[in-house]
């Protein structure tokens, strides 16, 4: 599973619409929306950390990136890219 | 063009460094001699650096008897080794930490409420900045820490904080005064039950509501091991939020509401579950409350947010710019904490019991000298009509 399947995943089975066509439910700002709340976006952090083996920290948190899902997905990737073994 | 926002306050760190601390960012970062001239420079000369120690800032609150709001290590010999920086490299961090100000508008823009825990633009206040912290760096509820600094995992008034030494021993002289036995009593946000429990052991029949789940079931275990029969301590999960969760209990059924550091929740908007709408708690307060009824109220002072660890222990008196500020108010104001539905009938600031100490001389010394709750007690002075009252 993709990040970008994980997380409209994670936001869909738990009846959260983010729209019809992918391209609007990558740009979903989910705080500003209200989908979760601080506690629902401590939660989607583990969640993320759990499925894909990183670690979340201020850096990413402190990115706009980190506010929509494409943008999140996004941080996903570059988490796994960078802790990747050489050549692998 | 950068530079120093008013805020900022400059501490000697012997012998030969210096905390620059804005006070009401919280942020601080410790300079040798050369950085901190180009620091009030506004590090616009591109050669001119220094070295910097952003160990000497810390997120100070979550290891104290006493909330520390400075975050500030002040002995140098925690801060690490620190970086060498000059020019862009130096304005950058100072600018990151709020210690050299860009632009104005920004700066202004950060003591606003943030939207939600990733609010980048806006850190809050002492309350909003630290239930991002919990959330985002330690992973936890807020509200759980909040309990946890007053009571043990048992239940208990935790002995080594200002909840011991100052709170607990004047709540329960007030207990003796407003509850007798036979009143019936709501304790709104009764978390894990122990005033609760308190006014049941004193004759009162008590309901106490949360929501949630958690502190209820925590508050009808204590109840159930403080031998209090079920129908002197009830407890309920209901929602405060905006009153609503009222709504089931009967009108004019009660002679006494305790709320205890409940309504502090209003002013913890990243914390799940809190308070949101004080004005409807209060109408439905008065709704609830027979006529001549009392609602006994206590929350943290103003004076809670001072900065003592500024000061020495015996002179804990140096005042952060926050905790008198109408709309940055860490704690309800008075004003606020005053619905117009009720007339106050007695105020009462809180010192420290001279018997009981937290083992922290600097934490006893401020509260000694400054109050750090207020309890204030309300007379229901509104008719009753069946209806939740506009207070406003």
């Amino acid at each position: 599973m993709t990040p970008t399947e994980f997380l409209v995943d994670y936001f869909e089975s738990r009846g959260l619409s983010l729209g019809t066509a992918l391209e609007e439910k990558l740009a979903v700002d989910y705080l500003a929306r209200g989908l979760i709340d601080s506690m629902g976006l401590v939660s989607l952090i583990m969640a993320v950390e759990e499925a894909f083996a990183i670690q979340l920290g201020a850096e990413q948190m402190q990115s706009d990136a980190f506010l929509t899902i494409g943008g999140l997905a996004g941080l996903i990737e570059g988490l796994r890219a960078a802790a990747a073994p050489p050549g692998g | 063009m950068a530079f120093v926002p008013g805020d900022c306050v400059v501490l000697p760190a012997p012998p030969d460094r210096w905390i620059v601390h804005n006070v009401r960012t919280r942020t601080a970062v410790g300079l040798d001699d050369a950085a901190l001239a180009a620091w009030r420079d506004g590090a616009t000369d591109e050669a001119r650096g220094g070295r910097v120690f952003t160990g000497a800032g810390w997120f100070s609150q979550t290891a104290c008897s006493l909330h520390d709001p400075t975050r500030i290590r002040r002995n140098p010999a925690e801060w690490g080794e620190g970086v060498a920086l000059n020019g862009a490299a130096l304005r950058a961090l100072l600018v990151q930490r709020h210690l050299l100000v860009e632009d104005l508008a920004v700066y202004a823009r950060l003591f606003e409420r943030p939207a939600h825990a990733l609010d980048r633009g806006r850190l809050g206040n002492f309350h909003d900045q630290l239930g991002r912290h919990l959330l985002l760096e330690r992973r936890v509820d807020p509200t759980a820490w909040w309990v946890g600094q007053k009571f043990t995992i048992d239940g208990d008034v935790r002995g080594d904080t200002a909840y011991g030494t100052v709170q607990a021993p004047a709540l329960a002289a007030a207990l003796d005064r407003f509850v007798r036995p036979g009143s019936d009593v709501v304790d709104v946000g009764c978390g894990t039950g122990y005033y609760a429990v308190e006014m049941a052991r004193r004759g009162a029949r008590v309901l106490g509501i949360d929501p949630d789940p958690e502190h209820v079931e925590r508050a009808r275990a204590r109840a159930r091991s403080a031998d209090v029969p079920k129908t002197e301590a009830r407890f309920e999960i209901m929602d405060l939020a905006r009153g609503a969760g009222f709504a089931d209990l009967p009108d004019a059924a009660f002679d006494v509401a305790f709320m205890s550091d409940a309504l502090l929740f209003a002013f913890v908007p990243i914390a799940p579950r809190g308070v949101r709408d004080p004005d409807a708690v209060f109408a439905q307060l008065a709704r609830v409350l027979r006529p001549g009824g009392r609602f006994v109220s206590v929350e943290p002072h103003g004076d809670f947010y001072l900065a003592p660890w500024l000061g020495e222990p015996e002179r804990p008196f140096t005042v952060l710019t926050e905790h008198r500020h109408r709309r940055f108010s860490s704690a309800p104001t008075l004003g606020e904490a005053a619905p117009v539905a009720f007339a106050l009938v007695s105020l009462e600031e809180l010192y420290r019991d001279p018997s009981r100490s937290t083992g922290d001389p600097r934490a006893d010394a401020f509260a000694d000298e400054f109050p750090l709750w207020v309890v204030s007690v309300y007379e229901n002075r509104i008719p009753n009509t069946g209806q939740a009252v506009d207070v406003r």
